[in-house]
């Protein structure tokens, strides 16, 4: 059975980008297309407020076999003690995670690594 | 003696705008008949049926071909410009008492909620969660009568502000929590044929799967006033022309379009 891919989306920047969700959407369905996974309807957060609560809500509803979809490792919290927070919460539920401008996939539990260290090469070259 | 009649009209709109969240509005029937008729039109074009029946369209096509349908449904609705001039007649006098007739509006949103059809859902929202002004009034008109979970549910505002505060502050919630607390809160908007609502999309808003007997049909437009305040989002584009399509400056701001006034006082 084809993986179940959940997007996630924000409606304000993320890093240095901005993109509508509507074409945030598109893209996503693309990526979904051509790697052969089920893209399934986005959730997007809310823009106010800086708690990522719909994040947090997604990543609980998760059913096995569902993976995460992002469009950039942007999207996650830039502040490293939130960011942590939810990365356990990935690593906990071994939750397959896809990047779509990095075009990075998260599987296995040391990549997560990864997420941290891309924030820290971002940090050391602004 | 008549301006004294309208005056009260207002202030008791105005009244329960402020209490609700919404207010219901009489639809012409004869608009509105046309706005059903032309909806049916496109349904014998895109499928094989000869005589729809909105109430009963789940017996009439199967779920998996419903979403098509709504789709291409829609792309017609927002070419034809008969369809939304009579839109437009129905809800002018009550879309000018809420934001004013110098205002921009989005595209039209056409909902069809079989009965037991969980795909179509839209959890409790404020349309501002995606960066929408929070100035705009959505205008819903149901097609056939709705009632409970056919219907469209709203949250009055002073009980959404303090749901809304909980999901901007908490730490610990995840939005499921906060809904269930919130079910007590919903009020199901029970209209007839002939009957449509204004309400403030700050308010939480949504539905549920539908379980009632009948299929729910349903278009939704959202309207601001032109010079009320945008999104908050600076880089948000639900703005004039990526959001706003449909724009009625009224005759002093076609003036300035027109002329270079404004390039003068810079
Ligand atoms: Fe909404």
């Amino acid at each position: 059975m084809k993986k179940v891919l959940k997007p996630y989306v924000l409606n304000k920047k993320f890093g240095e980008y901005y993109l509508p969700v509507r074409f945030q959407n598109k893209l996503m369905k693309l990526y979904c297309e051509e790697k052969s996974l089920t893209y399934s309807l986005p959730t997007g957060e809310i823009v106010f407020g800086n708690n990522y609560i719909q994040l947090k809500t997604l990543i609980k509803n998760l059913k096995k076999g569902e993976g995460l979809l992002f469009m950039s490792l942007s999207v996650l919290p830039s502040e490293n003690k939130l960011r942590s927070i939810f990365i356990n919460l990935l690593k906990k539920k071994k939750i397959e995670c896809h990047f779509v401008f990095e075009n990075l996939v998260i599987k296995k539990e040391r990549e997560y690594l990864k997420i941290n260290q891309f924030f820290k090469l971002i940090k050391f070259t602004k | 003696m008549k301006a004294t009649r309208n005056k009260d009209k207002y202030l008791q709109l105005e009244k329960k705008f402020l209490k609700n969240g919404y207010v219901k509005f009489k639809a012409n029937k004869i608009l509105l008949n046309s706005l059903v008729k032309q909806i049916k039109g496109y349904i014998v074009k895109y499928t094989k049926i000869k005589n729809p029946n909105l109430k009963n369209f789940h017996n009439q096509l199967q779920v998996s071909k419903l979403n098509s349908l709504r789709i291409k449904i829609y792309d017609e609705l927002n070419k034809s410009k008969n369809f939304q001039e009579n839109l437009h007649f129905i809800g002018e006098k009550s879309i000018e008492q809420m934001v004013g007739s110098e205002f921009v509006r989005g595209n039209l949103n056409l909902s069809i909620q079989y009965p037991g059809d969980k795909n179509s859902l839209l959890s409790a929202h404020t349309d501002f969660f995606s960066g929408e002004s929070i100035f705009q009034i959505n205008l819903w008109i149901p097609f056939v009568d709705v009632k409970k979970t056919s219907s469209m549910f709203i949250i009055n505002p002073i009980k959404s502000i303090k749901l809304l505060k909980k999901i901007k502050y908490s730490s610990k919630f995840t939005m499921d929590k906060i809904f269930k607390e919130a079910k007590k809160d919903i009020r199901w908007i029970p209209l007839k044929f002939g009957e449509y609502i204004i309400f403030s999309p700050n308010c939480l808003h949504g539905n549920v799967t539908n379980q009632e007997k009948i299929s729910r049909w349903s278009i939704n437009v959202r309207y601001k006033n032109l010079f009320s305040p945008y999104s908050k989002i600076r880089e948000n584009e639900k703005k004039i022309g990526t959001f706003y399509n449909k724009i009625n400056p009224k005759i002093v701001t076609k003036f300035n379009m027109f002329y270079e006034f404004d390039e003068l006082i810079k």
